[in-house]
């Protein structure tokens, strides 16, 4: 038997029994914290076993994409309906069993696994934040967002002035204060290549010739419908180990956070502000956005829970309770880091004039 | 004008002329009002908003822009709703003129469902009917079969209280919503015969999509859901059953919780006693799955301004308190397992049986 271990910091344990090769593949280019051992453990907090042709059935009832139920429980469903079992009922109390089928989606299996860290972590004063973050002049920042605001470019943007990465897309935050980065990735989307160019001699031809298309399309020399450049722009979609992209090697590890930077973008409520601005509202109201955007990342985990409700007419307390526990930690976090601010953009191409803003107040103020 | 839901609260309309102000017209033919005579819950504003382009789709169907959260219909029509105020105080509903009439009809129904919870009332999803004197609810998740069911015993002789939605108080008493229920082609196609009475033209066009589904025509599926999309039809229930209606009934005395059984469908339709506390916790998941929307888009509102409404973050423990009040009394509870959509009879049957 292979076992691929997730443990983080003693605090929860994932064992992955047996995996396919793809998913192998996928979870060591993905996690940080991944070990192998050759025996299971009796009670790990979750264990997710591979078993073939586990297909959605017609009998199956669809709640909403891509959660669904059938005889045996609650499921989630891939683009193929490929499917991966979660059982609800001994969340937090002993091991969850997921069944996955061998060869479901592989990114999508890497995401349930986050959902059950950070939902696992509630019980331990921890939880996931949808943020990127860095490490810059030995002072560690934390960027909080909804997705598609800007995360990725600004951070890259740091990137380019000698800054650490730390995370991309989400870390765990606790309590005290501290975050722990665990995936080892960064997703790249269209805008971020177009931002930061140099990135694509990292692609592939394939790649690289559908971008410079749509790049072409875009500026209206083919004449093709918008939609259609929509969905190729949607193709152009990679992920890098973050040693690809940059020279100066973070070590996973727990940092204590100095600054947050909720981002967002602007709306009425700041007509008179100027296009891009960093403001400081209270850190409760920026607790309370970076809850928000921690809870949709994970929407179709409470949906799937939610689902678990209606089947069995049982409930989870920690799971019935995760908004209140997760803007806890949020606040608490927040309350107490040297500064928390709001910076409010009108696109995410202002990354360099974001970082600008940032730059400046640091030299005024500390 | 003004919109009075069953002499408990009230809601304006006013603005432009158009799909939505027209299918309130329809729907609340019977409701409208020149002045309030309450408090006014909330004010509907119909508008002309359809210039922008939706930049960010969050979850569809809610987005927002400049100026801020909205939920959007397939034509990309948008409705804006204030979360600030609910609950609190009066507040703006903006609209879409040519917003999509069916969807405006499910946010009208959440908004007055929101108004009802603070005067100690919520909505149940189910249908409810009187049957030889006695008040039976069935509660379900969508599509399997509540409409059908509820048609079936009022060709028996029961009396309607509701289809969709049903008001019920904290002391268990139910009461009829003033809404045409909303006959969708899998209710036509079982019960045609209706339509001799309300559009007969609709009829020729529910039997050609009758034989379609024998495959009598071999079209394509894009065709025959292009079909299904037309055989709809809103009616007043009273214009169907006209010596049929109950508006108000004191107390539960059945629960039949409708479920899809999938674990052993062979067994065809039987019925399982249900506790109590199950019952309260699958009615407020299914109101729960039914409200998702508003909740993205109540969640998506609190993400970009950081302000919270407490009504809004008390409202899963407020309906929760509420069902169990309400079901305090009701000892007749069950869940029926339907195999598939054709078990309209058997559910009936299995259920007088149980009556009797």
């Amino acid at each position: 038997m292979s076992i691929l271990v997730l443990k983080l910091n003693n605090l929860t344990q994932i064992e992955i029994i047996d995996p396919p090769s793809n998913h192998r593949h996928f979870l060591e280019n993905e996690y940080y914290y991944l070990n192998k051992q050759k025996n299971a453990s009796i009670n790990p907090d979750v264990r997710i076993t591979f078993k073939p042709d586990l297909e959605m059935k017609d009998s199956a009832v669809i709640v909403s994409s891509p959660v669904g139920y059938d005889s045996h429980g609650v499921f989630f469903f891939d683009l193929q309906n490929r499917i991966s079992r979660i059982d609800f009922s001994n969340f937090s109390k002993s091991t969850i069993e997921i069944i996955v089928d061998k060869q479901f989606n592989a990114r999508f299996l890497s995401i349930i696994i986050e959902y059950l860290l950070s939902n696992l972590l509630l019980a331990k004063n921890g939880c996931f934040c949808h943020a990127s973050a860095i490490k810059y002049k030995g002072k560690v920042f934390l960027f909080p967002a909804w997705r598609h605001v800007g995360k990725t470019n600004l951070l890259l943007s740091f990137l380019k002035d000698g800054a650490e990465v730390i995370a991309d897309d989400g870390v765990f935050l606790f309590k005290d204060g501290t975050i722990l980065p665990y995936s080892k990735c960064i997703h790249l989307l269209y805008y971020n290549f177009k931002e930061f160019p140099h990135l694509m001699d990292k692609v592939d031809k394939s790649t690289l010739s559908l971008f410079k298309f749509v790049s072409n399309a875009k500026q209206g020399i083919y004449n093709i419908d918008k939609g259609l450049i929509e969905e190729l722009q949607k193709k152009i979609t990679r992920r890098f180990l973050f040693s690809d992209i940059s020279n100066i090697q973070h070590i996973p590890q727990e940092e204590k956070i100095d600054y947050v930077f909720y981002l967002r973008k602007r709306n009425t409520f700041d007509i008179n502000s100027l296009k891009i601005n960093l403001v400081f509202p209270s850190y409760e109201e920026l607790a309370i956005k970076a809850t928000e955007a921690c809870i949709y990342e994970q929407n179709y985990f409470y949906l799937a829970y939610q689902t678990f409700c209606f089947i069995t007419g049982t409930r989870i307390e920690l799971l019935d309770n995760y908004r209140k526990k997760i803007e806890y930690i949020h606040n608490n976090v927040f309350k107490n880091v040297i500064k928390t601010g709001e910076l409010v953009f009108d696109n995410f191409i202002e990354h360099k004039n974001a970082k600008q803003l940032i730059k400046n107040f640091l030299i005024n103020n500390y | 004008m003004f919109i009075n839901i069953i002499d408990q609260i009230c809601f304006s309309v006013n603005g432009e002329y158009g799909k939505v102000l027209e299918f309130i017209k329809y729907e609340y033919k019977k409701n409208i009002i020149d002045q309030p005579f309450d408090k006014v819950c909330f004010h509907l504003d119909i508008v002309e908003d359809n210039k922008n382009p939706i930049k960010y789709i969050i979850n569809p169907p809610v987005s927002y822009d400049e100026n801020g959260i909205f939920i959007f219909d397939t034509n990309h029509r948008k409705i804006r709703i204030d979360f600030s105020l609910i609950g609190k105080d009066t507040y703006h509903v903006i609209c879409d003129k040519n917003f999509n009439p069916d969807f405006i009809a499910i946010i009208l129904e959440y908004l007055i469902h929101l108004s009802f919870v603070n005067k100690d009332a919520y909505f149940c999803h189910c249908c409810s009917f009187s049957f030889h004197n006695k008040i039976i609810l069935c509660p379900a998740w969508r599509n399997v079969g509540k409409t059908n069911l509820l048609l079936s015993f009022l060709k028996e002789g029961a009396k309607y209280l509701a289809d969709d939605w049903c008001l019920i108080d904290k002391n268990g008493s139910v009461s009829s919503l003033p809404k045409r229920i909303n006959l969708l082609h899998y209710n036509l196609v079982e019960n045609s015969d209706l339509l001799n009475q309300i559009d007969p033209d609709l009829i020729h066009l529910v039997e050609f999509f009758k034989r379609a589904l024998k495959g009598q025509y071999d079209l394509h599926s894009d065709y025959m859901n292009n079909i299904k999309s037309c055989i709809k039809k809103r009616i007043c229930i009273e214009d169907l059953f006209p010596e049929q209606l109950q508006q108000h009934s004191n107390s539960i005395d059945y629960i039949f919780l409708l479920t899809k059984n999938i674990i052993n469908p062979e067994r065809g339709v039987y019925i399982t006693e249900l506790e109590k506390s199950k019952i309260i916790i699958k009615i407020n998941e299914i109101l729960k799955f039914e409200q998702r929307p508003f909740r993205i888009a109540y969640n998506t509102y609190k993400a970009i301004t950081g302000k919270k409404n407490e009504f809004l973050e008390k409202l899963d423990e407020t309906l929760n308190t509420l069902t169990l009040q309400a079901f305090h009394n009701v000892n007749n509870i069950y869940e029926v397992h339907v195999p598939d959509k054709n078990s309209t009879v058997r559910i009936k049957d299995e259920i007088i049986g149980l009556i009797k």
